[in-house]
């Protein structure tokens, strides 16, 4: 999830409402955002809903809170106007499409710039999966000769200053030196070209999807009136970037005038044409549980910023562009039930009449544990992830097939063991200055790569100076007579195990574990100073 | 039993076993005279203590100890006595040279340097050491050694040879340090005193054993008095892990409440637990730095394909995009317990009410609120016109039953596969608002592919681990999988 920062004086100016700080954190919720902390005026919070990129920024929450308090409801009125603005695209094999749009009339103040700038961060990253499906860049309109071109160019052809830096660059030093250019050099990694925004006076506007120059790709407080313009592979995600980012700044009283491209794509950005679909009044009300009528139902819409028309049974609902997270009535029925307030929906018990049940191993388990625990054993608890190390070498085992993970984030949580055995003697030998007798049991899952199957396992580990054979089986022993199964040991020879002393479980007929004293090498690379005797059965048998 | 004779009858081995020294110093000292342990002589005491035969008294001294560093150089050597050691054949090194035959680190051969030189017992000219003081000199414990053998050693009585040890040593890394420890002095008292001129009498019986019981010679003995007050040594017994514990009474919460456990593998693919639940393939969470991969080539599933062709038409028609079957057949360690809920929606009874304890994988650095793994409980509940009222009686239930929450909201959330959706908050009485688990009816998009019609689909997920730490009163995560047997077998 996203975590953005706001100021609370700039959010309460864009709300026209002095909240009070318990008023907010309620308020809030309808933007689905918590406050994470506050520090004086500037508040950090966790933007909820990941699919709702028009709620990272104060602007779009502003927007959310004037229409629940009633200050501003239906759809926002944006308008872009026709402009003879005319961008070029000249074929741009690294990132082919593009789509532009000019807001002028701004008043920037630094909050407002901080805003600009953390939005623009957020709808690359989050929403533009790491700039790759959408990089947006801003500029500074009135520093730009029109008409303007994207186009591509050689690593060494060109030279500019890139923002934060005095010297001009080619493209290719930029990807070698420059911050940015070194954090997304892969996005252009395999192109002979790279792709270029250039004006009319020859000026380098930026090299997308890595940085704007900085001439004309910086906004400050002076910034009146600015270009912005979004690239990448698909509109799914330029238009939704291009559209909530002027959405911003048309709360902030910036007038948005289309831009024009043409060449090898062609569009006019930005569009704020409605989208409408039908809600069903009866289904609305079936999913919530309530029955609102409706005329209130429209009421809710309403404060969640839609405009709504009666039609009969249903409510024809209309939003702008920048919700594309809407894909079905369901997700309009939410806005209803959050504008309704989820604190106002009285719980209501459905009658469902269902039979509750375990899994089945389960009662193998809980009739084992029970069975250990009179025999005065400890119950642990380790994890499934360990590694090579633990589970071969210190088991004195052949370099044998274990699942890997291919991502590890460390070298001690790698592979997903086999059998409990190495976990429960990493366990002892955390204890080896405690006292003993030690006996310890798990019931646990791993995973079998020649069955490809994931086993719930019993081990269970006796340690003490006398620890041997001998107790293990009696304890196999004592559970096969309490649980009625036949059980049958037969001698194996195991590196993890003393030669001679160590064993196969049979019950009932079916190989189904292993018991033995472990051997000295295993117990030293453990660094264990005390015999162990140990026990692993499957639970499978049981069910 | 105020008399002479009564306590004297109920002296146990090990107080007679101490009584004759008990003129000495301190417990050292007796521990030296009987031959026997420390700790056997501290229960001896504490038993003569409360026959009032001795007065205990504890006080808090500052002692020097040996640190981590001292331990070690016990055992092997202060650096100063290894650097002396390699002038056996030669009598001059390059310091170079010096370094690497006494094998010391940089800085303890820089402190072993200083030390010799200020004992004159090298000396150093044009980055050359040579050996200065005679074979004698030089073979002689140093003060230093002598010192540590000595520690520990209560600082207040540190001799002025000892504290010119201490001042040299305790610059030095770790060598020794101070700490306050707990010391028992006793003295005899009166009755202490007149118990332990007179001789013992050792007749007492120790032992009922089955021969004096079957012999009868038990008769007309006198046994020993035991000390009932005193302590005894401890016993474990069997105990449950207190984490396992909680996710086991859950469960049975659950199953009371009409829920059936559902079960599954913890290596799963990313169909069941991204494509069925309506996360398109170019979905941010399916990025690597979310989700753990398996670098195994394993056997892909065979999975039905009704399922598979319902599931590409959902998102090529949702999310307009071409869905590529080899993305889905990946195998990825199980990221969350709704991978469950999927499976069983696949075939599920209606109405049904399921339920998972599940073990979660997350690449997440390890600290004292992540874990690499964790767990999770989850759920579905599938009939015919269910309501977001009815999710919200469920979600209020399990707060009070599983969570024992007294006052809880609902607030608004998203979570890919479900809407609408909601959190569930519960006030704690030491943290305020938290998190008690997600919930929402899942989205047609994913209901339909699954069970190829549209019912009413309420599916939860409880953060099961968070809870467990509520319950057992910790602060950090990592305390759930516990590798301290001690903590384990004292936990409340």
């Amino acid at each position: 999830m996203p975590t953005i920062e706001i100021s609370k004086k700039d959010l309460c100016i864009l709300t026209g409402k002095n909240f009070s700080s318990e008023q907010l954190a309620e308020m809030l919720h309808y933007a689905k955002t918590t406050i994470e902390s506050a520090d004086a005026d500037t508040l950090k919070l966790e933007a909820g809903d990941a699919n709702r990129p028009d709620l990272w920024s104060v602007e779009g929450i502003a927007r959310t809170l004037k229409g629940q308090i009633g200050k501003e409801t239906g759809m926002p009125r944006y308008r872009a106007e026709n402009s003879g603005f005319l961008l070029k695209n000249a074929g741009v094999k690294a990132r082919p499409l593009i789509a532009c749009a000019v807001v002028k009339n701004l008043k920037l103040d630094y909050n407002a710039i901080k805003q600009i700038i953390q939005l623009q961060e957020k709808l690359c990253e989050n929403f533009g999966l790491k700039r790759k499906e959408a990089a947006l860049g801003i500029y500074d309109f009135d520093k730009i000769k029109w008409p303007i071109t994207y186009t591509e160019a050689k690593p060494d052809a060109i030279k500019f200053v890139p923002l934060d830096m005095q010297e001009a660059l080619t493209p290719r030093e930029i990807l070698q030196r420059h911050e940015k250019g070194r954090q997304y050099s892969n996005l252009l990694a395999d192109e002979r070209e790279y792709p270029i925004i250039i004006d009319s006076a020859k000026q380098v506007l930026s090299m997308p999807p890595i940085i704007n120059s900085d001439y004309t790709g910086k906004v400050t407080e002076k910034t009146k009136n600015v270009f912005v313009e979004v690239t990448g592979f698909s509109w799914r995600f330029i238009l939704p970037v291009l559209n909530i980012m002027v959405s911003a700044l048309a709360e902030r009283q910036g007038k948005i005038y289309s831009v024009r491209v043409a060449g090898k794509n062609k569009i006019i950005t930005p569009n704020f044409m409605p989208k409408a679909t039908k809600l069903n009044i009866e289904y609305c009300n079936r999913i919530i549980g309530t029955r609102l009528a409706a005329k209130e139902i429209c009421k809710l819409l309403e404060k969640a910023r839609f405009s709504t028309k009666l039609l009969g049974n249903s409510i024809e609902v209309s939003y702008l562009p920048y919700r594309q997270d809407i894909m079905d009535e369901r997700d309009i029925i939410e806005d209803v039930a959050i504008a309704y307030g989820y604190g106002n929906l009285k719980p209501e018990e459905a009658k469902i009449p269902t039979i509750g049940k375990a899994s089945e191993f389960i009662a193998a388990r809980n009739k084992l544990t029970e069975l250990l625990l009179g025999l005065n054993m400890q119950e642990i608890a380790t994890f499934t992830l360990t590694n090579k190390e633990t589970l071969l070498k210190k088991m004195n085992l052949p370099e044998i097939e274990v699942v890997e993970v291919g991502n590890p984030v460390s070298a001690t949580y790698s592979c997903i063991r086999d059998s409990l055995i190495p976990s429960i003697l990493d366990f002892l030998s955390q204890n080896t200055k405690k006292e003993f007798p030690q006996r310890v049991f798990e019931v646990g899952e791993c995973y079998d790569i020649k069955e490809q199957k994931t086993k719930n396992r019993i081990c269970i580990a006796v340690t003490y100076k006398d620890a041997n054979f001998t107790e293990a089986k009696q304890v196999i022993d004592y559970i096969a007579k309490a649980l009625s199964f036949e059980c049958n040991i037969h001698e194996i020879t195991d590196s993890r195990f003393i030669d001679g002393r160590a064993g196969s479980i049979k019950i009932n007929n079916k190989s189904s574990g292993i018991l033995g004293e472990i051997s000295p090498k295993v117990l030293n690379a453990f660094r264990i100073e005390m015999p162990v005797a140990m026990l692993e059965i499957d639970l499978d048998i049981f069910s | 039993m105020n008399d002479k004779e009564g306590i004297a009858s109920s002296l146990s081995p090990i107080e007679r076993k101490i009584l004759p020294f008990l003129e000495c110093k301190n417990v050292e000292e007796i521990v030296e005279k009987a031959k026997t342990d420390k700790t056997t002589v501290l229960r001896a005491l504490e038993f003569l203590s409360n026959k009032k035969i001795v007065e205990l008294s504890c006080k808090k001294q500052k002692n020097v100890v040996l640190g981590s560093n001292g331990v070690l150089y016990t055992k092997d050597g202060l650096p100063e006595r290894k650097l002396l050691n390699i002038f056996s054949e030669e009598t001059s090194f390059s310091l170079e040279e010096a370094g690497k035959e006494s094998s010391l680190s940089e800085n303890e051969f820089k402190a072993a340097l200083g030390a010799l030189k200020k004992k004159a017992l090298v000396n150093v000219e044009n980055g050359r050491i040579a050996l200065q003081g005679t074979k004698e000199n030089v073979s002689r414990k140093m003060p230093e050694e002598v010192f540590l053998e000595q520690l520990p050693i209560e600082v207040e009585s540190l001799t002025a040879e000892q504290k010119y040890c201490h001042e040299h040593l305790k610059n030095r890394r770790d060598i020794v340090r101070i700490e306050e420890q707990k010391a028992i002095s006793f003295q005899l008292t009166a009755l202490g005193k007149s118990i332990a001129k007179e001789p013992l009498n050792s007749t007492f019986v120790e032992q009922l054993t089955p021969e004096m019981l079957q012999k009868g010679t038990w008769k007309g003995k006198k046994f020993r008095r035991y000390d009932i007050i005193s302590r005894v040594p401890r016993i474990y017994g069997g105990r449950r892990q207190p984490c396992y514990e909680f996710l086991q009474n859950v469960r049975e919460k659950l199953v009371a409440m009409g829920f059936e456990e559902m079960n599954g593998s913890i290596i799963e693919n990313e169909f069941w637990n991204y494509d069925a639940l309506f996360q398109p393939q170019f979905h941010a969470a399916r990025e690597w730095s979310s989700t753990y991969y398996i670098k195994n080539k394993l056997k892909p599933e065979q999975i039905d394909k009704k399922i598979l062709a319902r599931v590409k038409q959902q998102h090529e028609a949702s999310w307009q995009y071409s869905w590529k079957i080899e993305n889905a057949l990946k195998y990825i360690l199980r990221p969350q317990g709704t991978v469950l809920s999927a499976r069983q929606l696949a075939k599920a009874r209606i109405p049904g009410k399921y339920f998972a304890i599940a073990r979660c994988y997350r690449p997440d650095v390890v600290d004292a609120s992540h874990l690499s793994e964790f767990n999770q409980a989850e759920g579905i509940i599938v009939q015919e016109n269910l309501t977001l009222r009815n999710l919200f009686y469920i979600l209020e239930l399990f707060a009070g039953e599983i969570a024992n929450a007294k006052e809880i909201k609902f607030v608004p959330h998203y979570f890919p596969f479900t809407e609408p959706s909601v959190e569930l908050h519960a006030k704690h009485p030491k943290f305020g608002w938290i998190e008690l688990g997600g919930a929402g009816i899942f989205r047609r998009e994913v209901v339909k592919p699954l069970l190829g019609k549209d019912i009413t689909v309420l599916a939860w997920g409880l953060g099961i681990d968070r809870l467990a730490m509520f319950n057992l009163n910790i602060n950090d995560i990592r305390q759930l999988f516990s590798q301290d047997i001690d903590w384990l077998r004292g936990v409340k």
